[in-house]
C-alpha cells in the first residue's frame, strides 16, 4: 500500500506514471434550483482518483459528499440540479458535456455505483439472475447463456455460496449483507474502471460491514480498479482509503494521504470530527450547525463553529488549499496554514473542551431566529 | 411502597415470542423467539446498555420490559412491584415513571403539533391542567436541552435531526421519570451531533439521578456512556459486565468478534477481524445448544479430533449444510465445470453422473473450504466417507457419519451465564471448568 502512495503523492505534477488519473474532478460545482436562491450543494471541489487507488470523501450529512459523487455520472435529478461550472474527466475524456445517451454508456460501463440501501436498489419483482444479466446485456453483446455463466461467476466472486442455485431467487430471499454483495456483483458486471461506493456499509451491522469492506478491497486489488468511497465514518476511511478528502458545506476542507490526515489532522473541522469519535477524549460534539447552503457566509464555511476563527476567516472566499507540514500531498483550506501565519495555533491546541460552545456559535444561532 | 434496597428494575427470564401463523385459521406453525429468556437488574442511577446486531431482539427486549409489548413469559419488577400485574391506573403511573426516546426523531413528532404542545403532551396525559405551569416546565426543559423557550411556537420541521432529538429528550423528562429507555437514540444522527446528545443524556442522568437503559447497535456509543453492558445474540444475553472490563477483556467469542469488527480510526492499524461468516440465524429456528455455535470462530472441537480451528470450523459448516440437505451438487458441478477448463469443456449438459467421483469430491470440499486432506486421519476418513455417500446420493448416511464424529459440546448443551471475573458474566463453554474437559479427554482415550 505504501508503495502506491509514493507514486501518487504529487498529483498536480505528472509523475513517472505516463497515464493520466482515472478520474479528475476540477472545480466542480453542483447547484439545485429552488424558488429562491440556488442550493449550492457542491461548491468547487477538485479531486483525482488513480487506477487501483481508493479515495474516500468523508463528511457529515449535508456536506455535499453524495451529490459530488452523483455529479460524476450526473445521477442527480436535473432539473433542478445542474453543473454551473467545473470539469470531470474519466481516463482523460471530459464527460460533463456528454449527451444523456453517451452518459448512459459511461454509467455501469467505465463507472459503476454501489449505494447505501441495498433494499431499495434491487427490483423486487425480478430475480437476482435477471438483474445481473440485464446489467451485462445493456453494455455488452452477450447471449443469454453466456450472461448466465458470467452471472454465476460474478456472484461467486462476491462470496455468495452456491451461486448458480441462487440466480432464480428474488431479492427478498437475501439478507441485507447478501443483497449488498449482489449489488456489488451488478456494479462489477462490466468491469468498471471506477467504482463509486456511496455509504455501501452504513445500513449493515458491523460484522457484515467488515465482510463487505474486505470483499471490496479484495476485488479492487484483483482488478486494479479505482474506487471513490463516500462515507461519514472515519473508522471506515482509516480502514480502506489510500487518500481522503474531508468535505464540509460543499467544500473540501482538507485532503491528503490517509496516514497524514489521521496523523496530523490540520483543519479545525477535521480535528473536531476526530474528537467526536468515542474514545478520543472529547465528548460534546461540534456546537452549531451547517451554514445555509443557499447563502453561505463569506470566508471559511466552518468559521462560525471554529474555535480558532479570526477576522481573516470571515472575509473573502474559502481559503485556498495550503500545504500542511512537509507532506507533499497534504493540504488544507484554513487561513492558519497560509504562508506567514503560525499553523501551530491549530495543530498544538488540545481537544475541544466539553460543553463550551464558542461565542460565534451563539451569535449565529441567535441571528437565524 | 418503594424500597430503596430493591433495584429500580429487575427482569427475570423475560421472553417474548411472536407466533408465526399460517392459513385462514391462523394456525400457529412456529414461533419467532425474539427475546428468549433474559435477566437483568438496573440499579438506581446507573446506565445500562444492550448491544447486538440487528435482529438480535434488543428493541423487543426494551419494549417488553416497559410493557409496550406483552411479554410471553418472565417477571418484571419495578421498585419491587410486579409490572405484569399492574391494572390500568397503575400502568399509567408506571408509564410516567418510565419514559422512552426513539431512534427516528422525525417520526416521533406530530408534524402539525407545535413543539411546545408536543413537549407538554405527557403532562396533559398525566392530568396537569394548569396551562401556565405546563408552559413553565416546557420552557425550562427546552432551555436545559440547549434550545430556547421561544422555540415552543415552532414546528418540528423547522428543526434539524439533532435538535429534534433534544426535543424528544425534553419531552421524556417533563414528567420526572425514574427510568429513561433510549432505543438507538443517536443512530440517525451525525457523529458531531451524536456526541452532543450523549453528553446531554449523561448530564441529565447525573443531575436528576436518572436510571438509563440504552439500546444500541453501536459499541462506541455504549462504551462512551454506559456503566454496564449486556451483549445480546438471538434473544439471549451472551455476556454482561461493567463496560470497561467487557471492552478490555471480552470473554465471549461473539463479543470478541463484534469488537474486532469495528473499524478503528487509525490507518496504521488496518485489518478488521473478519471472523464471523454468514448472517444471524432465523430466530424462529434457532440453533441448538449455544445459539452462536453456527458462526462461532472458536467453536470447541469434539475431544479426540485434532484439527486447526479454521479447518474444524469449515468441517462443522460442511456438516451443517449436509444436515440441512442444502448441498447443491448440481450447482457445484456447474461451477466446477466452468473452472476446470478443458477436462469437461465439451460436456453439453453438465450433470453429476458425467464427473469423476474424485473430482466431484474435491469440488465439494473446495466449495466449503474443507482442505483436500485433513491432518487428523480419523476426521479425514469420516469426511471422505460422507463425501462418498453424498456422491452416491445417500444423504442420510452422510449425515449419520458426520454427526457421529463431529458433534461439539457447543451444540449439545446450552451454556449458562456464569461469572468470570468481578461482576462479569459470559455464557460460553470455553469458560466451563477446564477439569471437565480434561476428564472427557481421559475417558475417550
Amino acid at each position: 500500500m505504501s508503495t502506491r502512495d509514493d507514486t501518487t503523492d504529487v498529483r498536480d505534477v505528472p509523475t513517472e506514471r505516463d497515464d493520466q488519473p482515472l478520474l479528475k474532478i476540477s472545480n466542480l460545482h453542483t447547484y439545485f434550483r429552488t424558488d429562491s436562491e440556488d442550493v449550492r450543494a457542491v461548491d468547487g471541489v477538485s479531486l483525482t482518483v488513480d487506477p487501483g487507488e481508493t479515495v474516500a470523501i468523508v463528511g457529515e450529512s449535508g456536506s455535499g459528499k453524495t451529490v459530488a459523487s452523483e455529479a460524476i455520472t450526473r445521477l442527480f435529478k436535473s432539473p433542478p440540479g445542474y453543473i454551473p461550472e467545473g470539469s470531470i474527466e474519466i481516463n482523460g475524456r471530459e464527460i460533463t458535456d456528454l449527451s444523456d445517451e453517451e452518459l448512459r454508456r459511461v454509467r455501469g460501463g467505465e463507472v459503476s455505483h454501489v449505494f447505501q440501501n441495498p433494499q431499495g436498489a434491487l427490483n423486487p419483482v425480478y430475480t437476482i439472475g435477471w438483474q445481473i444479466r440485464e446489467a451485462l446485456q445493456l453494455h455488452a453483446d452477450v447471449s443469454k447463456s453466456e450472461a448466465r455463466e458470467r452471472a454465476v461467476e460474478l456472484l461467486t466472486q462476491v462470496g455468495i455460496p452456491e451461486a448458480s442455485s441462487r440466480l432464480d431467487d428474488y431479492p427478498h430471499e437475501f439478507s441485507g449483507g447478501m443483497k449488498q454483495r449482489v449489488l456489488i456483483a451488478i456494479a462489477l458486471a462490466c468491469e468498471p474502471d471506477l467504482l463509486i461506493a456511496d455509504e455501501p456499509t452504513t445500513a449493515l451491522d458491523v460484522t457484515i460491514q467488515a465482510q463487505i469492506l474486505e470483499l471490496l478491497a479484495e476485488l479492487q486489488e484483483q482488478r486494479d480498479m479505482g474506487m471513490l468511497f463516500i462515507t461519514h465514518d472515519l473508522g471506515v476511511v482509516a480502514e480502506i482509503a489510500d487518500r481522503v478528502a474531508v468535505m464540509y458545506a460543499g467544500k473540501i476542507m482538507e485532503k491528503g494521504s490517509v496516514e497524514d490526515v489521521f496523523e496530523t489532522p490540520a483543519h479545525p473541522y477535521t480535528r473536531a470530527l476526530l474528537d467526536c469519535l468515542p474514545g478520543r477524549g472529547g465528548i460534546g460534539g461540534i456546537p452549531g450547525e451547517l451554514p445555509d447552503p443557499r447563502s453561505p457566509p463569506p470566508g471559511c464555511r466552518f468559521a462560525d463553529r471554529c474555535r480558532h476563527a479570526i477576522d481573516a476567516c470571515r472575509t473573502g472566499d474559502q481559503p485556498g488549499m495550503h500545504r500542511v507540514g512537509d507532506a507533499p500531498d497534504h493540504t488544507t483550506s484554513c487561513v492558519h496554514f497560509e504562508p506567514g501565519r503560525d499553523s501551530s495555533t491549530v495543530l498544538d491546541a488540545g481537544s475541544e473542551p466539553a460543553g463550551s460552545p464558542s461565542p460565534p456559535d451563539d451569535l449565529e444561532r441567535g441571528g437565524r431566529r | 411502597m418503594s424500597r430503596s434496597d430493591e433495584p429500580l428494575l429487575r427482569v427475570d427470564g423475560l421472553k417474548k415470542h411472536y407466533p408465526i401463523t399460517e392459513g385462514i385459521l391462523n394456525t400457529e406453525v412456529g414461533r419467532a423467539r425474539a427475546v428468549d429468556g433474559i435477566s437483568l437488574e438496573l440499579e438506581r442511577g446507573e446506565t445500562f446498555g444492550i448491544v447486538g446486531e440487528s435482529g438480535c431482539g434488543k428493541s423487543t427486549a426494551a419494549a417488553s420490559m416497559v410493557r409496550l409489548e406483552e411479554p410471553t413469559d418472565g417477571e418484571i419488577r419495578f421498585e419491587g412491584e410486579n409490572v405484569l400485574e399492574y391494572d390500568a391506573a397503575e400502568l399509567r403511573r408506571f408509564r410516567r415513571e418510565v419514559q422512552l426516546i426513539f431512534q427516528d426523531p422525525d417520526s416521533s413528532f406530530d408534524p402539525r403539533m407545535s413543539v411546545g404542545d408536543a413537549v407538554a403532551e405527557p403532562l396533559v396525559v398525566q392530568g396537569m391542567s394548569d396551562r401556565e405551569r405546563r408552559r413553565e416546565i416546557v420552557a425550562d426543559l427546552l432551555e436545559r436541552v440547549g434550545l430556547s423557550a421561544a422555540d415552543m411556537k415552532r414546528y418540528p420541521h423547522e428543526f434539524s435531526g439533532g435538535q429534534k432529538q433534544r426535543i424528544g429528550l425534553a419531552r421524556a423528562l417533563t414528567v420526572n421519570p425514574k427510568l429513561l429507555v433510549a432505543d438507538e437514540p443517536v443512530s440517525a444522527l451525525d457523529v458531531s451531533v451524536q456526541a452532543e446528545i450523549l453528553r446531554l443524556i449523561d448530564e441529565f442522568q447525573r443531575e436528576l439521578g436518572l436510571t438509563v437503559l440504552i439500546i444500541s447497535h453501536d459499541l462506541g456509543v455504549v462504551r462512551q456512556v454506559c456503566d454496564r453492558v449486556a451483549v445480546m445474540y438471538l434473544g439471549e444475553f451472551v455476556e454482561v459486565g461493567p463496560t470497561e472490563e467487557l471492552f478490555s477483556n471480552p470473554q465471549h467469542p461473539y463479543t470478541r468478534a463484534l469488537l474486532s469488527a469495528i473499524p478503528t480510526p487509525d490507518p496504521t492499524d488496518r485489518g478488521l477481524g473478519v471472523e464471523l461468516t454468514g448472517d444471524v440465524p432465523d430466530p424462529s429456528d434457532p440453533p441448538s445448544g449455544c445459539k452462536f455455535h453456527t458462526r462461532c470462530p472458536e467453536v470447541i472441537p469434539p475431544s479426540g479430533i485434532d484439527l486447526s480451528q479454521e479447518t474444524w470450523r469449515s468441517v462443522l459448516t460442511f456438516r451443517k449444510q449436509v444436515e440441512r440437505e442444502s448441498i447443491d451438487v448440481e450447482s457445484i458441478v456447474e461451477m466446477g465445470v466452468l473452472e476446470s477448463g478443458d477436462k469437461y469443456g465439451n460436456l453439453e449438459e453438465p450433470s453429476p453422473d458425467a464427473i469423476d467421483d474424485a473430482d466431484l469430491k474435491r469440488w465439494i470440499r473446495s466449495e466449503y473450504d474443507v482442505p483436500d486432506r485433513l491432518d487428523d486421519p480419523r476426521a479425514e476418513a469420516t469426511v471422505d466417507d460422507a463425501l462418498d455417500a453424498i456422491v452416491d446420493g445417500d444423504h442420510d448416511r452422510a449425515k449419520a457419519h458426520l454427526a457421529e464424529e463431529f458433534t461439539t459440546v457447543c451444540e449439545r448443551e446450552k451454556p449458562e451465564l456464569e461469572a468470570c471475573g468481578t461482576e462479569q458474566e459470559a455464557a460460553c463453554h470455553l469458560l466451563d471448568d477446564v477439569h471437565v474437559e480434561l476428564d472427557e479427554l481421559r475417558l475417550t482415550e
